[in-house]
């Protein structure tokens, strides 16, 4: 009964570990070598709970094939970053116990998040998660500048400031629903968006804590200074995980709105726009490659959203399609930083420059994570791309699609900048990059995955397909 | 489908093992060190990929207007994706001009690039195999999917091994296509989403409503009026091909811009013919602009590869003002014209990159007074350039020949329009060749010694390469119906399809 | 049908030949394909097949190898004229100038012999370019220039044929060349038309002619002088006899050409000029189109290839001596170069019509035929043009070449010309004479029967007095040209005012017309087409390209402006975010 919620149950114990652990004293390669362990172990569980399902806790707690899919996702998209940033040289000396205890009980929040549907219960699930990744944001081994600890404050009110707006909208909710649990709110809410606005007003405050998760304009002002403070390993984490789940969330209250709310679709598809725009237009001039990375981000949430709003069997699958291979793809690119910057300090775009002869194999993943996410085949970006936007147009949201499209060929322009960084030519004798064993087979695992996956995606749709039903009653 | 249209025609699935034979060469190239050895390696592979292409020469059913050795295998049920590759006889003979162009430009650029070399082939096969790939495919998202996945390559081909100017040539060429091609993933989603399928053969045989085609039609449109390049569209061309190395130009102006006369007569005559209709005059005034514009262009130019740059600008003017035509007469020639074009444009850009290895330069003013040091070298560089701008007897002249006949069918003004465009051509054609074979020297008749300077004339294997390419000029100058053959068929039931399409 | 035609193809020795001057490599080897080439082609003459087979290309049914009598007249001049021209330019060594000459044969021989347009227009085509080599194959700026003008004029007459033959072919569905009644012909017919008279040097269409050849090689000359202008002659003759514009425009056109012959100082122009107004009289012929009408043009023809090829020789051969070939810059060579002296003036004699020379015999065929048409105002025309002809050609070239004092003192080094240039023109004055005084042995290659005596005593004594006179003249005109010549000869004031006349008229009026239309071709015509290329070139640069480069930095700009909100102030952050959230939000819902 209990095993439906193994990967929280791994995690909850991984935490306790490790909590132990930082009072006593461990060896780093330990701790890390345990983090990665249970990271693994909470993939086998979430593996082996896929298609299991059920209700707990009098209903609050479901466990649908959305959830255990996105727990597996998340789970997933730990290991693999646990794999890229494999060493945590960033984060601070003599702190790694803290760090993978915050890292644990984050993402355990992710995957409370993503399975309940109480309000209430996914108010507390998301402040888990957050609060365990405000604390990893200082935890950075550059002690000297003051860029990790003002990126954590900033994340910490940022995200205070969210989590109101979030509040507050559910009390709109509350108030028009009397009912604090999606399902009802699911029966209630499509008569009540199309008559009351103050319903639209109500789920789209209560949606804010998610759209900060998931960098959706206007709440993505943090992404950029945090990611920029915050140490690669850190960065990578918030880029990836926090992101599926919310996308999760999202999906769900779109699904209980139902796709006849046309003044909330606009307000999202208006969100989406915005966010592509500005995303794209902003990381046209960045130097900084994380920074340009969280522009990126910004862009790309507006994509998602674009394939959320299709809210049908196409779009949704093609959404968590996408959501996979954007995950594979911004790791590629921080497992790339990560490598090159040995003491953790940041990298700018002519920091890249003879990347090529430096160290060929992290030319050649950059360059085809920087092309996966710019959406070019054969690459999952750009299969995910089309088959989310074939999803909308089957709503016939054309005005949404095209300006979705004019902002890929915007977004080609930096992606291609790294690509073109990586490989123009230096003079001159250039220092090798070294790569352990592991990290090439790493490096080697991404460029498959990202290809392998956009060419045949049949595998990943028959994984994804069960998981819509939920979504389309 | 069923097994027997399978390897139809022959024992094995021939499209796919020429699109997989280059990937597992570019593959296997990875692996391989030492210079010579991979360029050898590349020769054998493009060569084997020549021979592969063999069969559907001979073995191609000349009578039947559909398409032809197709496999079918499913890719993506759950978004009704299959993997389907074909030929008709419109692609067939550009799958075999790419196949028959890529060994001369592995050759070509023997002593031309000399670092990096094992990339270089790498970037070169992939490059085939997505060639290859555009031509076959018959799924509009697996045509899109090797249209797009050229572009990495050759820009890596133009950003590593180009010229000076070579960061600002690529980015360009870059963000040029790429937006073009956007609006081609625009108009793909719209077929997708209202046919439902993505297999060419399918979309032919549903109509869609006028708006859509028009739709698609203006989209579609862009995205190859991009790559073929009509004008104004084209500002992209001459700076990609001036700084691209030799094999780069060849493969952009000898089989990169067939594709976009292929994308029109494939999705803008085929899946909106009635739009086309109502689209085709205007389309026809941006050729005839082309024709004579890029011819004036050329004539202007002082930088050979510039020159042929532009003179492509023109012939490919030709070839959208012979689909738009759309009478069958003018589609075949159009697709002649292409094949002609790629063969002589090819040759002229080698022609112009062996010079440039010799002189180190590609101006005009730097590489006049050759005939006496290179005759060999001349003799075929005239041929050439008499094929390409249309002299009786080569192949270029059967083209435009044709079109220009078709263009009178159609309205003699058409026609009129389009005849300055040869006498430009011949302009600066002969311009070009005058001063590259003879030296103009102060006005008195006894003629001034020339300071000597120090060239071989062509070697072996450069005289091969264009004997392979001249061979083909004269081949198809006397005998077209070696194309013209291979065409007609699917031609005409096209021709036949948009005659009959209506509001 | 195919290997008939590679057997007895006249132009097929000419075209192999062209290929064996790229790959022989010894010049004595080279020298013997030269002779070799024209007499196998006069013996292929002699058997070919009188039939027409035709063969379909392109679903096109074409008759490259049609003979008839009237081809078969030009066939044989040509074959001979090459025959000569090779001899002639045996002592090149630079093989291209061969190479073109050649193909340049080979191209005027496949067009006479094209039974339909598509072949036509091939060789035609052929003949542009190889005659462009000829001229380029001279190493000056002014050559490049000639030819490059030359080349776009003809391939633009080209095109016009093209067009004609297209619009043809779509009217009447068939491409044979056939003669065109003058009642049905349509804008098709006119097109070719033009694209032949082009060819012809017909004015306004002629400039090319004195534009170029002057230019040309000096061996060059020599073929371009033979070959075009007769193949346009030929494809008249064979299309559009009967056209009464052509006999009107070809009369003028006698007198236009020998008009700035008169006034030019250029050796090899005066001749260029000539050319255009011998042709002028067999348009003339041509438009006529009674049976002595067009025999009368071909038997002119016949003849002109051979003596205007002796004079081009002739003038040639002091060009290729002195390096001059401007009048006033030469003089006094009858020491130095005697034969070319006589030579020269056998052509002179017979370009000018003396009896028991060629042109006596063909020319006045051209003049009965008007006579005996009733064209008296062509007649009269026609007998202007021979004076004027006389007056140049037969006397003062010959005499401002060999026998007046050179106006500088210095002594022009001139060697020996080498013997192949005068046994070339041995042989091309033996024809001269040969068929002034057997003219039976041409009217009876002549395809229309017509009955012409020439040597009547009306006509021999007329031509003579005309020659005579006109001989007086120039002794008045020489006193004009050089004023320290001691003659005193008082002559009647008729022939000096028609002298004087005549001279003012050429300089005052005509001249300056000619120089207009010369100068528009030369400089307007290249020049403000190079320049608008140049123009289309910045303008492609500068706006289309700006342009496009402009949305993409507009595009960055852009960027550039939104990124600098961000200021990393955390308070304008959640500010901002929460500000645009509702008021997205309120945008939305309550408008």
């Amino acid at each position: 009964m209990f095993l439906l919620i193994l990967p929280e149950l791994v995690f909850g114990t991984a935490a306790l570990f490790f909590f132990f652990a930082a009072i006593g004293k461990l060896r780093r390669r330990v701790l890390q070598r345990a983090g990665f362990i249970a990271a693994l172990a909470a993939l086998c569980a979430a593996a082996w709970a896929y298609d299991r399902t059920g209700m707990l806790f009098h209903g609050v707690y479901t466990l649908d094939t959305l959830s255990q899919c996105f727990k597996l996702l998340v789970c997933a998209g730990l290991v693999l970053v646990m794999w890229c940033t494999a060493g945590f040289r960033g984060t601070r000396e003599g702190f790694s116990a803290e760090y993978h205890l915050f890292l644990c009980l984050g993402c355990l929040g992710l995957c409370c998040m993503v399975s309940t549907t109480e309000l209430i219960t996914l108010i507390i699930s998301m402040e888990v998660a957050s609060y365990s990744f405000y604390a990893l944001v200082p935890l950075r081994s550059r002690r000297a500048e003051r860029e990790p600890l003002e990126a954590g404050i900033k994340y910490v009110f940022f995200g205070g400031a969210a989590t109101a707006v979030t509040l507050y909208g559910m009390s709109y909710l509350f108030g028009l629903t009397q009912t604090t649990s999606l399902q009802k709110l699911a029966q209630s809410l499509p008569a009540l968006l199309a008559t009351e606005p103050l319903a639209v007003i109500g789920l789209v405050l209560f949606t804010a804590g998610i759209c900060y998760k998931l960098a959706l304009f206007p709440l993505h002002y943090w992404m950029p200074d945090v990611f920029v403070g915050a140490a690669h390993e850190t960065a990578c984490v918030l880029a990836t995980l926090p992101k599926a789940a919310a996308v999760c969330l999202l999906l769900r209250f779109l699904a209980a709105a139902g796709a006849e709310a046309h003044r909330l679709v606009l307000v999202f598809s208006t969100l989406a726009v915005l966010s592509m725009t500005i995303g794209n237009l902003s990381a046209l001039g960045q130097q900084d490659i994380k920074r340009l990375l969280a522009y990126s981000g910004v862009a790309h949430a507006g994509y998602l959203v674009v394939g959320m709003l299709a809210l049908n069997r196409l779009g949704i699958s093609a959404v968590i399609y996408y959501l996979s291979g954007y995950v594979v793809m911004t790791a590629g690119c921080f497992y790339v930083l990560y490598r090159l910057a040995p003491q953790g300090e940041n990298i700018t775009v002519e920091d890249l420059r003879g990347l090529y002869r430096r160290s060929p194999l992290l030319a050649a993943t950059l360059a085809v994570a920087a092309s996966g996410l710019a959406g070019i085949p054969p690459t999952i970006g750009f299969t995910g791309k089309f088959l989310m936007f074939a999803g909308a147009l089957q709503r016939e949201y054309y005005a949404l699609v095209a300006i979705a499209v004019v902002n890929i060929c915007i977004a080609a322009f930096y992606y291609l900048r790294l690509v073109r960084a990586a490989y123009s030519s230096v003079s001159g004798q250039v220092e090798r990059v070294l790569l352990p064993r592991h990290a090439t087979v790493c490096a080697a695992a991404l460029i498959a995955a990202i290809l392998l996956s956009g060419m045949l995606p049949q595998f990943f749709f028959e994984k994804i397909l069960p998981a819509v039903p939920t979504l389309l009653r | 489908m069923t097994p027997s249209l399978l390897l139809q025609g022959i024992g094995y699935p021939v499209l796919s093992v020429l699109v997989c034979l280059p990937l597992a060469g570019a593959g296997l190239a990875l692996f391989v060190r030492s210079a010579p050895a991979v360029r050898w390696l590349a020769v054998a592979v493009t060569l084997l990929t020549l021979g592969a292409s063999l069969p559907l020469y001979s073995s191609f059913d000349r009578t039947l207007p559909g398409f032809q050795f197709v496999e079918h295998r499913a890719w993506l049920p759950a978004a009704q994706f299959d993997y389907i590759v074909g030929v008709d006889g419109i692609s067939v003979v550009l799958v075999l001009l790419t196949t028959l162009l890529m060994p001369l430009c592995v050759l070509c650029s023997w002593r031309e690039v000399q670092e990096r070399v094992q990339e270089f082939v790498v970037v070169l096969l992939l490059l085939e195999a997505a060639l290859i790939g555009v031509f076959v495919s018959l799924n509009i998202v697996l045509f899109y999917l090797f249209w797009e996945g050229m572009l990495i390559p050759l820009y890596l081909l133009i950003a590593l091994w180009g010229g000076p100017a070579r960061n600002y040539a690529s980015v360009k060429f870059f963000l040029y296509t790429f937006a073009g091609s956007i609006f081609l993933l625009f108009a793909l989603l719209m077929l997708y989403v209202a046919a439902g399928s993505c297999s060419m053969p399918e979309l032919l045989q549903q109509p869609l409503s006028y708006e859509l085609q028009m739709l698609v039609f203006i989209c579609c449109t862009v995205a190859f009026a991009v790559k073929t390049p009509l004008y104004p569209l084209h500002t992209w061309l001459p700076a990609a091909h001036v700084e691209a190395p030799t094999a780069g130009s060849v493969i952009l102006a000898g089989i990169l811009l067939k594709m976009g006369g292929y994308g029109f007569l494939r999705f803008c005559l085929g899946f909106a013919p009635a739009a086309t209709r109502e689209a085709a005059p205007v389309m026809m005034v941006c050729a005839l602009a082309a024709i004579l514009i890029g011819g004036l262009l050329a004539l202007g130019q002082q930088d050979l590869k510039r020159l042929v740059a532009y003179s492509s600008v023109a012939h490919m003017g030709f070839v959208v003002l012979g689909i738009f035509l759309l009478s069958s007469r003018g589609m075949q020639a159009s697709v002649l014209q292409m094949i002609n074009h790629g063969i002589s444009t090819g040759a002229l850009f080698i022609c112009i990159g062996m010079l440039y290895e010799r002189t180190h330069s590609r101006l005009l003013a730097d590489n006049s007074a050759l005939g006496a040091l290179m005759p060999r070298f001349v003799t075929l560089l005239t041929l050439c350039a008499f094929s390409s701008f249309g002299f009786p007897g080569t192949n270029g002249f059967i083209g435009e020949f044709l079109i220009i006949v078709a263009a009178f069918e159609k309205k003699w003004i058409l026609g009129a329009g389009a005849v300055p465009g040869v006498l430009i051509a011949a302009a600066y054609m002969l311009r070009a060749l005058q001063k590259i074979i003879w030296a103009d020297r102060s006005p008195h008749h006894h003629p001034r010694e020339t300071p000597p300077r120090m060239f071989s004339d062509i070697g072996l294997r450069e005289v091969g390469i264009l004997l392979v390419l001249v061979f083909f000029i004269i081949l198809i100058g006397l005998q077209p119906s070696v194309v013209l053959d291979l065409t007609r068929a699917s031609v005409e039931s096209l021709a036949n399809r948009v005659a009959g399409a209506g509001r | 049908m195919t290997t008939e035609l590679l057997v007895s193809h006249p132009s097929i020795p000419f075209v192999v030949g062209a290929l064996l001057m790229w790959f022989v490599r010894t010049v004595r080897l080279r020298q013997a394909v030269l002779v070799a080439v024209p007499l196998v082609a006069l013996m292929q003459l002699s058997h070919l097949p009188d039939t027409a087979g035709t063969f379909t290309y392109l679903g096109l049914a074409l008759q490259p190898l049609r003979v008839d009598s009237l081809s078969f007249l030009f066939l044989h001049v040509f074959c001979i004229m090459a025959l000569i021209g090779f001899v002639y330019s045996l002592h090149v060594l630079n093989p291209g100038t061969h190479g073109a000459a050649l193909l340049y044969v080979a191209g005027s021989l496949g067009v006479t012999l094209s039974g339909d347009y598509v072949t036509l227009f091939v060789f035609w085509e052929l003949m542009a370019v190889a005659s462009t080599f000829l001229i380029w194959l001279q190493p000056t700026r002014t050559a490049r220039d000639a030819g490059l003008r030359y080349f776009l004029v003809h391939s633009a007459g080209g095109l016009a044929l093209l067009c004609g033959i297209i619009l043809r072919y779509l009217e009447t569905g068939d491409l044979a060349v056939v003669q065109v009644v003058p009642a049905t012909a349509g804008l098709a017919d006119y097109l070719i038309m033009a694209g032949f008279m082009l060819n012809a040097a017909v004015p306004p269409l002629h400039a090319w002619l004195a534009d170029a050849y002057p230019e040309a090689t000096i061996t060059g000359a020599v073929f371009l002088c033979a070959f075009t202008t007769k193949t346009a002659v030929y494809a008249l003759c064979r299309v559009f006899p009967g056209f009464d514009v052509l006999a009107v425009w070809g009369a003028c056109m006698a007198l236009y050409g020998v008009c700035y012959a008169i006034v030019e100082n250029n050796s090899r122009r005066i001749l260029s000029y000539h050319i255009i107004s011998q042709v002028g009289y067999m348009v003339c012929g041509i438009g006529i189109g009674t049976d002595l009408g067009v025999s009368g043009a071909c038997a002119h023809a016949y003849a002109h290839i051979i003596y205007k090829a002796l004079l081009f020789m002739g003038v040639g051969c002091v060009l290729e001596m002195t390096g001059r070939q401007k009048l006033t810059e030469l003089g006094g060579l009858y020491r130095s170069m005697p034969w070319a002296l006589v030579f020269t003036v056998i052509g002179g004699i017979s370009i000018s019509g003396f009896p028991l020379t060629s042109g006596f015999v063909s020319k006045s065929m051209v003049t009965a035929a008007a006579a005996e048409a009733h064209c008296s105002g062509i007649l009269l025309l026609l007998m202007l043009a021979s004076v004027g002809t006389f007056l140049s050609v037969g006397i003062k070239l010959p005499y401002c070449i060999w026998f007046r004092e050179p106006v500088e003192k210095a002594p022009l080094q001139t060697r020996q010309a080498p013997w192949n240039m005068y046994l070339a023109m041995a042989i091309a004055g033996f024809f001269c004479f040969f068929i002034g005084c057997s003219p039976d042995w041409l009217y009876r290659l002549l395809p229309r029967h017509a009955a012409y005596h020439p040597y009547t005593a009306s006509h021999v004594s007329e031509t003579l007095q005309l020659l005579g006179f006109t001989g007086l003249g120039f002794y008045l005109l020489a006193r004009k040209l050089a004023p320290h010549d001691t003659l005193q000869l008082d002559l009647d004031w008729v022939y000096r005012r028609a002298a004087a006349v005549l001279q003012h008229w050429c300089r005052a009026r005509a001249q300056q017309y000619d120089e207009k239309l010369g100068e528009l071709y030369a400089t307007r015509g290249l020049h403000h087409f190079m320049g608008v290329a140049r123009r289309c070139a910045t303008y492609d640069i500068e706006r289309i390209d700006r342009f496009v480069d402009g949305i993409a930095q507009q595009v960055a700009g852009c960027g550039e402006r939104i990124r600098n909100f961000h200021n990393g102030k955390i308070q304008h952050y959640i500010g901002a975010a929460m500000m645009l959230l509702f008021l997205v939000l309120g945008i939305i819902v309550y408008f």
